[in-house]
C-alpha cells in the first residue's frame, strides 16, 4: 500500500460526486454540523480523489472520482459560497485507492455490517478473499479469516436489494442474514417484507426467519400466504407507533402457527397459574412439558412467614386450576 | 448409491472373507497404511457425507467388538448389546445421525470373522441372555451381497442358546441366509416406515411392500421376526398411514413369529437439523413440533408422540394381543399413557425381551 502521491488543489467541479463506486460509509445526506465547522474552521482532513483516466473501467468519465470524503465533499458544495477549488490527495492506482476508501473508514470507527459488505465488495475486485484475510488487520483494523471474508462477499453478492437495505439500516443483522440466504429464494421476499415493518433483535430476527421457512415448507404454503393470510396481516397492521410492540407480536404469532400444541399447552398452564397465583410462592413447570418434575419455591423470613405459605399452600390442594395444571 | 472406491488396510490380512468381499465388489482396493489417508478423501468433498457413501474401507476393528447400547439418561433403555461390524451405511436417510455421528463419515468393513468369534465365544460362555444387534452404527445387512460375515453370524448364533442374534435393516439382502441352519437364533427385523415418509426421507432403502416380501420369505424358512417403527414420523395424515403399514405387516406375516415391535418417534440431535437442511433441501422432517427433551435431543412434543402411540399400539393389540410392543428410549409417563404399563425397575424392560427372546427363538429359559 502506497501513501497518495500528491495532495493538490483541484476545482471543485471536476469532482464527481455522484459516482459512488469507492464509498464505504453509510451516511447519506448533507450534515449541517459539518458545513458550519468547514467555514468555521476550514477543512481539517483532504478527500482522497483519483482521476478517472487511472480506472479500468471508466465508464466515460471525466474528471475525478472521490475515494473518500463523500460527506466533506457534500459539505463544501453546500456552502454558501463554495470554494472553486479543494486540497486533494491524489490516488493513482486503483486497487491502492479502494484500499484506501476502506482503511479511512476502517480507522475511523467499526464498520458496519453494511460498509463491511461494500468494503470486500470493492477489495474483491483487486485482490483474492486469501490476500483479504491475509491483509485484513491493516485494511480492516481487526483480522478477518478468509472463511468470514468469503461469507461476506456471499451477503453482498446474493441478499436482495430490499435485504441489503435492512442490513444498511440494522433491521437485519449479519447472522440472520446469512440465515435468510439460506431460505429457498421465494420466501426471502415475504421475509424481508415482515422485517422491514419490524425492529428485531439479531436472535428475534433469526426466529422469524426459521418459523416462516419452517410453516411455509411444513404446510406446503405458497410463498407469500402465510404473510398475506388474514391473521398474520391483522397483527402486522396492528395500529402501534411502538416497533417493539409489533415484533412481538409477530413473533408470537409465528411461535403459534409453527408450535400450536406446545403453545396450547403453555397458554393453558399459564392460565392457570394466573389463578394460583400466591404471594412469595413460585410454581415451575416441567420445561416443554417433557419432564414431569413440578416445583414450587417459597420465599419467607420467618416461621411465622413460613406457615403462612403453606396454609396459602395448602388453600389451593384442592384448586381446579391446580388439576388442570396437573392434568396433561 | 454405488461404491466408487475400495480402501483396505495395507496389512490387513487376505483371508478368504477378504477376499470374497474384494471379489464381489469389482474394484481394486487401494492399499493404505494410515486411516487417514481415507479421511483425508472423504473429508476433501463438499458434501462428505454423500462422498463417504462411495468409498468402502476394508479395515480390522481396533475398538469395542460387543458393547452394551449407550442409551440415553431420562428415558428407558431395552438393555441392548452392540455386535460392532462396521460403520456408516450406503443408504440415504435423512434423518439419519450417522451423518452426524462420524467425523468424518466412513463406510467401514470390519474384517476378521475370528475377532467377531472370539468375542462372540466369550458372550456365549455366560450365563446370561444377550439379544446382540449389529444395525446400530450400520445397517445389519447392507454387504450381505458381497459379504460372508452375516451369513457367518446366524451360524454361529446357531450353535450356541444364551445369545439371539438381531439383523435389522432396510433392505431386501436376505438370500445368502434364507437357506442356512439358524435354529431359531436369529431375528431378521425390519424398519419400517409408511410408503410417504420412505419416498421422502430414505433415499436408496427398499420399499415398504419389499421389505414386508422378505419378511415373509425369511419367515418361510423359519426365521423370527421383529419389525421397528422408528423413527414414527408426524406429519398431516400419518395416523392412517402408519395404521396401513399395520394393517400391512399383520397380512404378510404370520404375528407369532414376530419377536417384539418397537416404536420410537423421531429424535435427533440439534446439530442435526442444519445438516438435513443442506442435504435433504425437499425435507420436512426438522418441521414437527420438536422440544429440547431431557437427554438433550428434539423429541416431538409429548402430548403428540402419546397419540400416535396410543392408536398404533391400540391397532396392534387388535391384530394380536400378544405381539411384545416396547418404546425405544421414552419415559415412564409415555409408557404409562401408551400403553398402561412401564418397566419400572431396573432391567426390567430388557426382561420382558429377554423372556420374548427365550419363548421365541429357544434359547435358555433358566437363564432368565
Amino acid at each position: 500500500m502506497k501513501p497518495c502521491n500528491s495532495y493538490n488543489a483541484v476545482s471543485l467541479g471536476e469532482i464527481s460526486p455522484g459516482d459512488e463506486r469507492f464509498k464505504i460509509s453509510a451516511r447519506d445526506g448533507i450534515s449541517p454540523s459539518l458545513v458550519r465547522s468547514i467555514q468555521c474552521r476550514g477543512l481539517i482532513q483532504p478527500p482522497l480523489v483519483i482521476h478517472a483516466s487511472k480506472l479500468e473501467n471508466a465508464s466515460g468519465q471525466e474528471g475525478y472520482l472521490i475515494v473518500s470524503g463523500f460527506q466533506r465533499l457534500a459539505a463544501l458544495a453546500a456552502m454558501e459560497t463554495p470554494p472553486e477549488e479543494v486540497v486533494c490527495g491524489i490516488m493513482e492506482d486503483e486497487k491502492d485507492a479502494a484500499a484506501a476508501a476502506v482503511m479511512e473508514n476502517a480507522f475511523e470507527h467499526a464498520l458496519s455490517p453494511m460498509e463491511l459488505l461494500r468494503a470486500v465488495s470493492l477489495l474483491s475486485r483487486f485482490m483474492s478473499v486469501q490476500e483479504m484475510a491475509d491483509d485484513s488487520p491493516a485494511l480492516f483494523n481487526t483480522q478477518y479469516s478468509a472463511k468470514f471474508i468469503k461469507s461476506q462477499l456471499k451477503l453482498a453478492g446474493e441478499l436482495s436489494h430490499d435485504a441489503l437495505e435492512l442490513l444498511g439500516d440494522g433491521r437485519l443483522a449479519v447472522k440472520p442474514a446469512a440465515r435468510l440466504l439460506q431460505c429457498p429464494a421465494e420466501i426471502q421476499a415475504p421475509i424481508v417484507e415482515i422485517l422491514s415493518q419490524i425492529k428485531a433483535s439479531a436472535s428475534k430476527q433469526m426466529e422469524i426467519i426459521t418459523a416462516y421457512r419452517e410453516i411455509t415448507a411444513r404446510d406446503g404454503l405458497a410463498p407469500n400466504a402465510l404473510l398475506e393470510s388474514e391473521d398474520f396481516q391483522a397483527v402486522l397492521n396492528t395500529p402501534t407507533q411502538d416497533l417493539a410492540r409489533r415484533t412481538n407480536l409477530v413473533r408470537q404469532h409465528l411461535v403459534q402457527c409453527r408450535y400450536p400444541a406446545l403453545e396450547a399447552a403453555r397458554q393453558k398452564a399459564g392460565a392457570a397459574l394466573n389463578k394460583l397465583k400466591l404471594p412469595q410462592i413460585q410454581w415451575q413447570l416441567p420445561d416443554n412439558f417433557e419432564g414431569t418434575d413440578y416445583r414450587v419455591t417459597l420465599t419467607f423470613k420467618s416461621r411465622d412467614e413460613f406457615n403462612k405459605r403453606l396454609e396459602d399452600l395448602a388453600s389451593v390442594k384442592d384448586h381446579q386450576a391446580l388439576e388442570g395444571l396437573l392434568e396433561r | 448409491m454405488k461404491l466408487k472406491r475400495l480402501f483396505m488396510d495395507q496389512d490387513i490380512d487376505r483371508t478368504p472373507e477378504v477376499e470374497y468381499l474384494i471379489s464381489k465388489l469389482k474394484l481394486e482396493p487401494e492399499l493404505v497404511s494410515d486411516p487417514r489417508q481415507v479421511y483425508d478423501c472423504v473429508n476433501a468433498s463438499d458434501d462428505p457425507v454423500s462422498e463417504g457413501k462411495t468409498m468402502l474401507h476394508i479395515t480390522r476393528n481396533q475398538g469395542a467388538v460387543v458393547r452394551e447400547c449407550p442409551g440415553t439418561s431420562h428415558y428407558t433403555c431395552c438393555d441392548y448389546t452392540i455386535l460392532h461390524t462396521g460403520t456408516f451405511c450406503t443408504m440415504d436417510c435423512s434423518y439419519c445421525i450417522l451423518q452426524a455421528y462420524f467425523h468424518p463419515p466412513v463406510l467401514q468393513y470390519f474384517a476378521g470373522l475370528d475377532l467377531l468369534d472370539s468375542h462372540l465365544n466369550q458372550t456365549f460362555a455366560q450365563d446370561k441372555i444377550f439379544r446382540i444387534g449389529t444395525g446400530e452404527y450400520t445397517d445389519s445387512l447392507i454387504w450381505e451381497r458381497v459379504s460372508q460375515q452375516p451369513k457367518h453370524l446366524v451360524q454361529q448364533f446357531a450353535k450356541q442358546s444364551n445369545s439371539l442374534l438381531e439383523l435389522k435393516s432396510k433392505t431386501v439382502n436376505i438370500d445368502s441366509l434364507l437357506d442356512l441352519d439358524h435354529n431359531g437364533k436369529t431375528v431378521l427385523s425390519w424398519s419400517v416406515n409408511t410408503p410417504a415418509v420412505i419416498k421422502s426421507e430414505e433415499r436408496s432403502t427398499a420399499p415398504l411392500k419389499s421389505r414386508l416380501a422378505a419378511a415373509r420369505k425369511a419367515q418361510q424358512k423359519g426365521y423370527r421376526l421383529a419389525f421397528h417403527f422408528d423413527p414414527l414420523v408426524i406429519y398431516p395424515g400419518c395416523e392412517a398411514d402408519y395404521r396401513q403399514v399395520i394393517h400391512d405387516i399383520f397380512s404378510h406375516v404370520d404375528s407369532r413369529d414376530i419377536v417384539w415391535i418397537s416404536m420410537g418417534s423421531f429424535r435427533f440431535m440439534p446439530n442435526l437439523k442444519a445438516m438435513v437442511e443442506q442435504r435433504f433441501t425437499d425435507s420436512c422432517i426438522c418441521y414437527g413440533e420438536f422440544i429440547l427433551g431431557l437427554d438433550n435431543k428434539m423429541r416431538y412434543f409429548k402430548p403428540l408422540r402419546i397419540a400416535l402411540y396410543k392408536e398404533l399400539i391400540s391397532l396392534i393389540r387388535e391384530y394380536d394381543p400378544n405381539v411384545l410392543v416396547y418404546f425405544c428410549m421414552e419415559d415412564e409417563e409415555v409408557w404409562e399413557k401408551s400403553m398402561g404399563i412401564y418397566p419400572a425397575g431396573e432391567g426390567e424392560l430388557g426382561h420382558w425381551l429377554d423372556q420374548s427372546a427365550v419363548s421365541h427363538c429357544g434359547l435358555n429359559s433358566k437363564l432368565l
